[in-house]
């Protein structure tokens, strides 16, 4: 999943960006309101984490733009101030969560997470594919009950093609879930990383799930049930 | 509970029926006398009769008086009773009197004596006496004439029960009729106060109208709305604080939970850079708090005074290095000044904290490329220590505003700077028995000025 964290503090930005990158999370971090604009309107972001408090930009300003310009990802508002107005004012203008500061930061990723899978429709927080199951909140694969060794990168491709479980997935959208602005958009990278899941489910003992439809993408689960790419 | 309408209610039913008794008296005493003086005439009237009727005749005094005439007199009626006397001899008396006697007292035809007194058969009554020399003869004869009061009293007392039934029914109108006069009387002062009753931390933008109510009130609402808008600029103001001070505590909270939290799920990426940024978080919050801790113990005036000579100019110069080179990567121009004979008395510990803070807002905050202008000069019994510098969309506003706890121009919490500076710097100049002020002139260019005493104001 790709997220877009929001936050003007320097050393709080950073740290949450390393946190969340850690946990799986494509993210792009943004400092102010004018950024946060221009990078929503171009990449579909699965959550976005506000800050209310940004410069020049007051950030339910921002987050009242960005839902009026078209921005459709759940928020999930940061502030230190306490006050319920600005909570219920946040909430009415389409923020979906609200955490306040200072805040757990295992609170903050299992928000991200509930709130990814919201965007996905997706309720349970285990995926069932037969004998492999993704647990979101536990960011693990299992295969037969064993744990299958995934990198953050691979869990969250199995992670992105589970929630689009039976739909066909194009690589650039793969590539804009699960790649931030660190990944070059020119190599293979999507290729490389559904050939390195392949091998590590296989060695798990598990059926090969990723079916490839040439010049359209991917679908996870049998071959027969994945529907054709609507817009490729 | 006093009630200002009960208490207005009650004040005037007693003095409407005071009004009432004191007219219900006066009019009854009015009635009784005009009655008094019409029975006396009639008393006047008969005793006329009877002296009318009085002769001497070879020097014996006779009353040829016949109560045909006058039924009163009869002993069967005997509602009026007469008698004369010639000397000390009783020459006639009615047949109403039968044996009895009436006093003696008399008075002049022109001036007769009339006495209240109680008749022969004891009814009430009331008598006039007279002296006059009869017809044929030069001794004086007294005639005395008495009748029952009956008839007045009795109408007396009607005239009584009719001035206590009116005034008693003025009384019912008057104790209705007011409580509906002060009640709609006192309803300006009432919505005032339900207004008031409504009024709380939350609902300060409130005021009171001013149109349509009485003069009374209108000083009233005009003094409370005046209170309301103090209250209110101060709740903001206070509601501000809190919200940023919420902010510059949470912030760097928020960092090292994140931090330490990291750095324990994922111990592997724990290291000095980490340690750092945790580290930077702390000294944040430690620099805030120290300067909360300053700015508090300079407002209630905590911090002690240590006066000794100073010069401002050589302390801006002092002071200038450390904002150099920064002032040069902005490409900043510096205008120096100083004037001579600028020393003064004053803690030079609080002199560099406000200057510094100064020196650093002009280098921090102007656009790259222009001149700050810096001068110390003297004007009477006071140093003034002037920094202004181009600060295009500063407004008169922010200039009345910036030295507020934690006020920034952004709000956000962008910067180093932790909003404290200058309040700090405010208070400081006040211990010092300085101010300090910001003005915004029209072409945008902010000056902070310092203006201190020469010599530190006696400490109390």
């Amino acid at each position: 999943m790709r997220v877009l964290l929001v936050e003007d503090a320097p050393n709080l930005r950073e740290s949450l960006v390393a946190a969340l990158r850690r946990s799986g999370y494509a993210v792009d971090a943004a400092k102010d309101g004018a950024e946060v604009l221009t990078m929503a309107s171009t990449v579909p972001y699965d959550v976005v984490v506000l800050d209310i408090v940004l410069p020049r930009i007051d950030g339910l300003e921002v987050l009242r733009r960005a839902r009026e310009s078209g921005l459709d990802a759940p928020v999930l508002l940061l502030t230190a101030r306490s006050n319920v107005a600005d909570r219920v004012i946040g909430l009415n203008l389409g923020a979906e969560d609200y955490l306040g500061k200072p805040f757990s930061l295992d609170e903050l990723l299992a928000r991200v997470q509930a709130l990814g899978r919201r965007r996905h429709g997706q309720s349970k927080p285990v995926i069932e594919l037969g004998s492999v199951s993704v647990d979101t909140a536990a960011k693990r694969v299992q295969c037969d009950g064993k744990a299958v060794e995934l990198a953050p990168r691979e869990y969250a491709l199995i992670e992105y093609l589970a929630f689009r479980r039976g739909t066909v997935v194009s690589r650039s959208e793969i590539e804009a879930h699960i790649y931030d602005d660190l990944a070059d958009p020119m190599s293979n990278v999507v290729d490389s990383a559904v050939c390195v899941l392949r091998k590590r489910l296989s060695d798990a003992g598990a059926p090969p799930l990723i079916q490839t439809r040439r010049g359209l993408g991917y679908c996870l689960e049998a071959p027969e049930s994945c529907a054709p790419l609507a817009d490729n | 509970m006093r009630s200002l309408s009960r208490q207005l209610t009650l004040g005037l039913v007693a003095a409407c029926s005071l009004l009432i008794l004191a007219g219900g008296g006066l009019m009854y005493a009015a009635i009784r006398s005009a009655l008094y003086r019409q029975f006396d005439e009639g008393l006047r009237t008969k005793v006329l009769a009877v002296v009318t009727a009085t002769e001497t005749r070879r020097g014996r005094v006779t009353v040829d008086f016949s109560d045909r005439y006058l039924r009163e007199f009869d002993r069967r009626v005997a509602e009026a009773f007469f008698q004369v006397w010639h000397g000390a001899s009783v020459v006639s008396r009615s047949d109403s009197l039968q044996d009895s006697d009436l006093p003696g007292k008399f008075g002049s035809i022109e001036r007769p004596v009339t006495w209240d007194m109680e008749l022969p058969d004891n009814r009430a009554g009331r008598a006039i006496g007279v002296e006059l020399r009869p017809r044929g003869g030069d001794d004086p004869v007294i005639a005395v004439v008495a009748a029952t009061r009956g008839s007045l009293e009795a109408m007396l007392g009607r005239f009584a029960l009719m001035i206590i039934g009116g005034g008693g029914g003025l009384l019912l109108v008057v104790a209705l009729v007011i409580p509906r006069i002060v009640g709609p009387g006192l309803n300006p002062l009432r919505k005032v106060a339900e207004q008031a009753s409504t009024i709380g931390a939350r609902t300060l933008e409130q005021r009171f109208p001013v149109e349509g109510m009485p003069t009374e009130i209108v000083p009233i609402c005009e003094r409370l709305n005046a209170l309301l808008a103090r209250l209110e600029s101060s709740f903001a103001r206070e509601r501000r604080f809190s919200a940023d001070l919420a902010h510059e505590i949470m912030t760097p909270l928020a960092e090292m939970r994140v931090l330490t939290e990291s750095a324990l799920k994922w111990p592997e990426t724990s290291g000095p850079e980490m340690h750092r940024q945790s580290l930077g978080s702390l000294l944040r919050m430690q620099e805030l708090v120290t300067r909360l801790l300053d700015l508090s113990r300079a407002e209630n005036d905590e911090v002690e005074v240590h006066p000794v000579d100073v010069d401002a100019g050589a302390i801006l110069r002092d002071l200038w290095p450390a904002y150099a080179d920064r002032a040069a990567a902005r490409r900043l121009e510096v205008n120096w000044d100083l004037q001579p004979d600028t020393g003064f008395r004053c803690d030079e510990a609080f002199l560099r904290t406000i200057l510094r803070n100064l020196l650093s807002n002009a280098v921090e905050h102007s656009p790259p490329g222009v001149l700050i202008r810096i001068s110390v000069l003297r004007r009477g019994d006071r140093v003034q220590a002037e920094i202004s510098n181009p600060a295009p969309g500063f407004t008169q506003e922010d200039a009345a505003q910036c030295f507020d706890r934690f006020w920034k121009k952004d709000r956000s919490r962008s910067g180093t700077h932790g909003g404290l500076g200058l309040s700090l710097a405010r208070e400081l100049a006040a211990a010092i028995g300085a101010t300090l002020e910001a003005r915004v002139d029209e072409a945008g260019v902010l000056t902070m000025t310092l203006d201190a005493p020469v010599e530190p104001p006696a400490v109390s």
